[in-house]
């Protein structure tokens, strides 16, 4: 009889291990979106609840201490005059996340450009040669393309893993052929109002949403 | 006393290791899949940890207000939120959590619906939860160490019993 039962529980073990095996590896199902979650300092974007509100945005006064021009090869000073906005990134939730973002002018200042990146894709430190690296051409529709893809809610993202923390940067910079006339008067470029939003999204195509 | 005890813990999980047999066998045979819930946009229909058990089901059966499960378009991710509209000319429904604000942001093709929620079980996932941060092969691996080492600590019990008994009877 003892017998019996020592192997009874032999089997029983391994059939509950079993059993707890069918529910460990099940699929999971989440929402779609992320959550904007915690934002402290303005300068961190914490996610991991989900819900369909996922933006995280900050508006910065940027001031420019130059113009440039991204597409001019021989354009050394580029990074002297870029602003680059470094935003730190942690997914606290349970599901890898893509973060997408875009960048608004509000003030009435032209020739404002964008580009998202990590230090993942950093070129030397250098955000010329980053852009340089990461556009097929260095034109106004490659570099839109990129920043937001063609239908504008795509483009470049940054994937977190759940756990993970990193920290995304924005550069911005004003392209001189837009403003040389207003440099004639003054030196200063400063009506550049900009609203820098993260997008925090589950890691599939079409779920970014500006 | 002693026996007693050993006695009501192996009944325990023989009727746990049964019952579990049983509803796994009634979930395959029925054809349900089950889900395991991870967030909280669902709340209060499904909450974190509960395990939703859904059963396909025609597009043309789908009724506003039914709650379906959504494979993403690679195939590797499902959502479960509940009906909010129907375009049967398009095939598409459109979803919301019941604990969000708006719509989900896009249509859910018909193709997309693996099926709709049949019944719930809480709390049974987060077994499930737990494995997230480990890799399919890396879960299987820990379950078959689990499985190994409750066997081995089961004969190590049996071999010490057996040899204090012959101790007892050598004395």
């Amino acid at each position: 009889m003892s017998k019996i039962r020592k192997i009874s529980a032999v089997i029983m073990a391994l059939v509950l291990v079993m059993c707890v095996g069918y529910f460990s590896l099940m699929s999971t199902t989440s929402a779609w979106f992320y959550n904007s979650g915690v934002i402290d300092s303005g300068d961190t974007f914490i996610f991991g609840d989900l819900s369909v509100d996922t933006s995280f945005n900050t508006k910065s006064k940027v001031v420019f201490n130059g113009a440039t021009k991204f597409a001019d090869k021989d354009e050394v000073l580029f990074d002297k005059v870029v602003n680059v906005e470094e935003i730190s990134v942690y997914n606290s939730g349970t599901i890898p996340a893509r973060i997408y973002a875009d960048a608004v002018n509000t003030g009435s200042g032209e020739g404002f450009r964008w580009f998202f990146f990590s230090d993942a894709t950093a070129v030397d430190g250098s955000v010329k040669k980053t852009i340089e690296a990461s556009l097929p051409e260095l034109t106004d529709e490659a570099l839109n393309a990129y920043n937001v893809g063609e239908d504008g809610n795509s483009g470049h993202y940054i994937l977190l893993n759940p756990g993970e923390i990193t920290t995304v940067k924005i550069a911005s910079w004003i392209e001189y052929d837009e403003v040389k006339d207003e440099l004639k008067g003054s030196a200063t470029l400063d009506s550049y109002d900009i609203e820098f939003t993260l997008i925090s999204t589950q890691d599939v195509d079409g779920a970014a949403e500006r | 006393m002693k026996i007693r005890i050993r006695n009501v813990l192996f009944n325990f999980f023989a009727i746990l290791t049964l019952v579990a047999v049983v509803f796994i066998g009634f979930n395959l045979f029925s054809g349900a899949k089950g889900y395991a819930v991870t967030s909280p946009s669902m709340e209060d229909t499904l909450v974190r940890g509960d395990i939703v058990f859904v059963k396909a089901v025609s597009f043309e059966e789908l009724k506003v207000g039914d709650v379906v499960t959504v494979r993403s378009t690679d195939g590797k991710y499902f959502f479960t939120h509940r009906v909010v509209g129907i375009d049967g000319k398009n095939r598409t429904v459109t979803t919301k959590g019941d604990a969000n604000n708006s719509d989900d942001p896009m249509p859910s093709e018909a193709e997309r619906i693996v099926g709709k929620m049949w019944y719930k079980v809480p709390l049974l996932g987060y077994f499930s939860i737990l494995f997230l941060n480990f890799s399919r092969s890396t879960g299987l691996i820990i379950l078959a160490v689990v499985a190994v080492a409750l066997v081995a600590i089961n004969s190590a019990v049996i071999k010490t019993k057996s040899k204090k008994k012959r101790g007892d009877s050598d004395e």
